[in-house]
């Protein structure tokens, strides 16, 4: 009504206002139709405005209204369509148009729409297209509903109009969404079978490539530790033993190193130092494993031989139970040599996951310890690391995957000798030097056959950690949820 | 001295404890990082001291 007589008069525009705040010189506001109409009935001389279905229903008196054209028309169907289809619909961006003071001799002055607002870009796109398709529905069936409450149908031709604009929002909520999101979850779907399909497929032709040596040997080609190309007699068990002592010795000088470092740089370091240092741990991972592999043979070895493996064999060799892994020729070369130099690679890998993920720890938690009085010791202990054991483990599990398939760095220190030894300075081979060494000169099918053999070794051990691994941290998670 | 204030004092050897242990891996933990640290820098040593050397011998001959 304000929207109406603002336009009829400046003078009202300027002292009532328009919009849905205005400034009435005199009367009574009534809440809703309800409110107003009950104010009318009661005030002597008073009119109001209320919805046309209410007025009807509660047979309300009503009055004509002069409309632009000079007629004076009164509410109904008819005037409010004729209201509408004079409207210029595509003047206003989303079809906002204010129906009041129409064009047309029978339009009703004060007719409003109702709108739905819609975004234009939809979260999820079919969500959005489920809606428009509900608002497509009510335009063709339920039109009929709308005259029976008394409100009035949108006129065809506006229909048509409001259909047409929702094309102009296809790409955001109609069909193009449709093709692309599905275009789109089966690339991803394909994807994501692609890598099933490549394991398959690797397990498959490593299967394929070893048969004929699981035919000759069997599952005695696990314990046999004879690797004689000569006669064509191959086990498996130094390279797997390799494999399993380089792996453990580079764990247990990793973990405890790594620990160390993410303790330092979540707990202890200045804040203007964590990221230098953090950053210059993570270098170790950018080395390239040859040049480990290098520096391995040519300066670490040397002078391993020289200084360190002489005072363990002095020391460690001598106590009985241990002595023996500490005890022979120090030759520089060989399992302990290729354990550390794993142990370096792997570090920085073990290290990034517990830095992440104690950072994760909440303040308050450890708050909450330093304000009882623990100390920074017992704070990692006893609120840091019972947080994220998930996390670390998930770490370790990561430096374990990479000693297990390491090939270069191991390859040039590890000695590559198809000897089993109790002492860890002795020379050894481990499945990927073993794979590495040996793969190009393989001559003869039963020798190329136990070089695949060992392939699904490794495959098979590192598949087997890899699902422990996931076991162990679901059975952390469950336990977590029953203590929770 | 009352016995809360014991508790906290250097006269109580829980105290002392855990203090010295607190100590120790706080050491510890900055001796991993140095750890960590030397490998880079030896690694990183080598190989500019190795690849400067080669360098130079390289240059010299021509």
């Amino acid at each position: 009504v304000v929207e109406l007589l603002s336009k009829a008069s400046a003078d009202f525009k300027a002292a009532v206002g328009e919009g849905t705040s205005v400034k009435w010189p005199a009367g009574i506001g009534g809440k809703g139709n309800e409110g107003v109409a009950s104010y009318v009935q009661k005030i002597n001389g008073a009119i109001g405005y209320v919805e046309y279905a209410y007025a009807k229903q509660n047979k309300l008196a009503f009055g004509q209204m002069q409309n632009r054209s000079g007629k004076f028309v009164s509410p109904d169907d008819e005037t409010f369509k004729a209201a509408a289809a004079g409207a210029a619909w595509n003047s206003v961006p989303g079809m906002g148009v204010v129906l009041t003071d129409q064009a047309g001799d029978r339009a009703w002055p004060i007719t409003g729409a109702s709108f739905i607002l819609l975004h234009a870009k939809q979260d999820k796109p079919e969500a959005g297209r489920e809606v428009l398709k509900f608002f497509d529905w009510a335009f063709r069936n339920g039109q009929a509903a709308a005259a029976e409450l008394d409100y009035v149908p949108m006129p065809d031709a506006i229909v048509k109009q409001i259909q047409a604009a929702w094309k102009g929002h296809r790409g955001c909520l109609g069909q193009g969404p449709v093709l692309i999101d599905a275009l789109f979850r089966n690339l991803t779907r394909l994807f994501a079978l692609a890598v099933f399909g490549l394991l398959a497929g690797i397990l498959c032709s490593l299967a394929a490539g070893s048969r004929p040596s699981f035919e000759a040997f069997g599952l005695r080609f696990l314990w046999n530790a004879e690797w004689d190309p000569v006669h064509d007699r191959f086990g498996a068990l130094v390279p797997i033993a390799g494999t399993v002592a380089t792996s453990v010795i580079a764990l247990s000088i990793a973990i405890p190193a790594s620990f160390g470092i993410a303790v330092f740089l979540t707990e202890l370091s200045p804040v203007w130092l964590r990221r230098g240092l953090g950053t210059a741990i993570e270098m170790l991972a950018a080395i390239p494993s040859i040049i480990y592999g290098m520096w391995g043979l040519f300066v670490f070895a040397p002078l391993f031989q020289q200084h360190v493996q002489p005072v363990l064999a002095r020391t460690l060799g001598t106590v009985s139970g241990v002595g023996m892994l500490f005890s022979g020729p120090p030759l520089g070369i060989g399992m302990l040599t290729a354990g550390i130099i794993l142990a370096v690679m792997v570090i920085p890998f073990i290290a990034s996951v517990m830095r992440d993920v104690f950072e994760l720890v909440p303040p308050m938690l450890k708050e909450s310890s330093y304000a009882l009085g623990s100390t920074t010791w017992e704070v990692v202990w006893h609120v840091v690391l019972p947080y994220t054991k998930v996390g670390v483990i998930g770490g370790v599990m990561l430096g374990l995957g990479r000693a297990l398939g390491e090939t270069m760095a191991v390859t040039f220190v590890i000695g590559n000798a198809h000897r089993l030894n109790a002492s860890l300075f002795a020379p050894g081979n481990s499945i990927a030097s073993a794979l590495a060494n040996e793969f190009t000169e393989a001559v003869g099918e039963l020798y190329t056959a136990a070089l695949f053999e060992l392939g699904l070794i490794l495959f098979l051990i590192t598949t087997v950690v890899l699902a422990g691994s996931k076991m162990l941290l679901s059975r952390l998670a469950r336990g977590e949820g029953a203590r929770a | 001295m009352s016995a809360r204030a014991l508790r906290v004092s250097e006269a109580n050897p829980r105290y002392r404890r855990r203090r010295r242990v607190n100590g120790a891996m706080m050491g510890l933990s900055m001796a991993a990082l140095a750890f960590g640290l030397a490998w880079l820098a030896w690694i990183l040593a080598v190989l500019v001291h190795e690849g400067a050397a080669a360098l130079g011998l390289r240059s010299s001959r021509r």
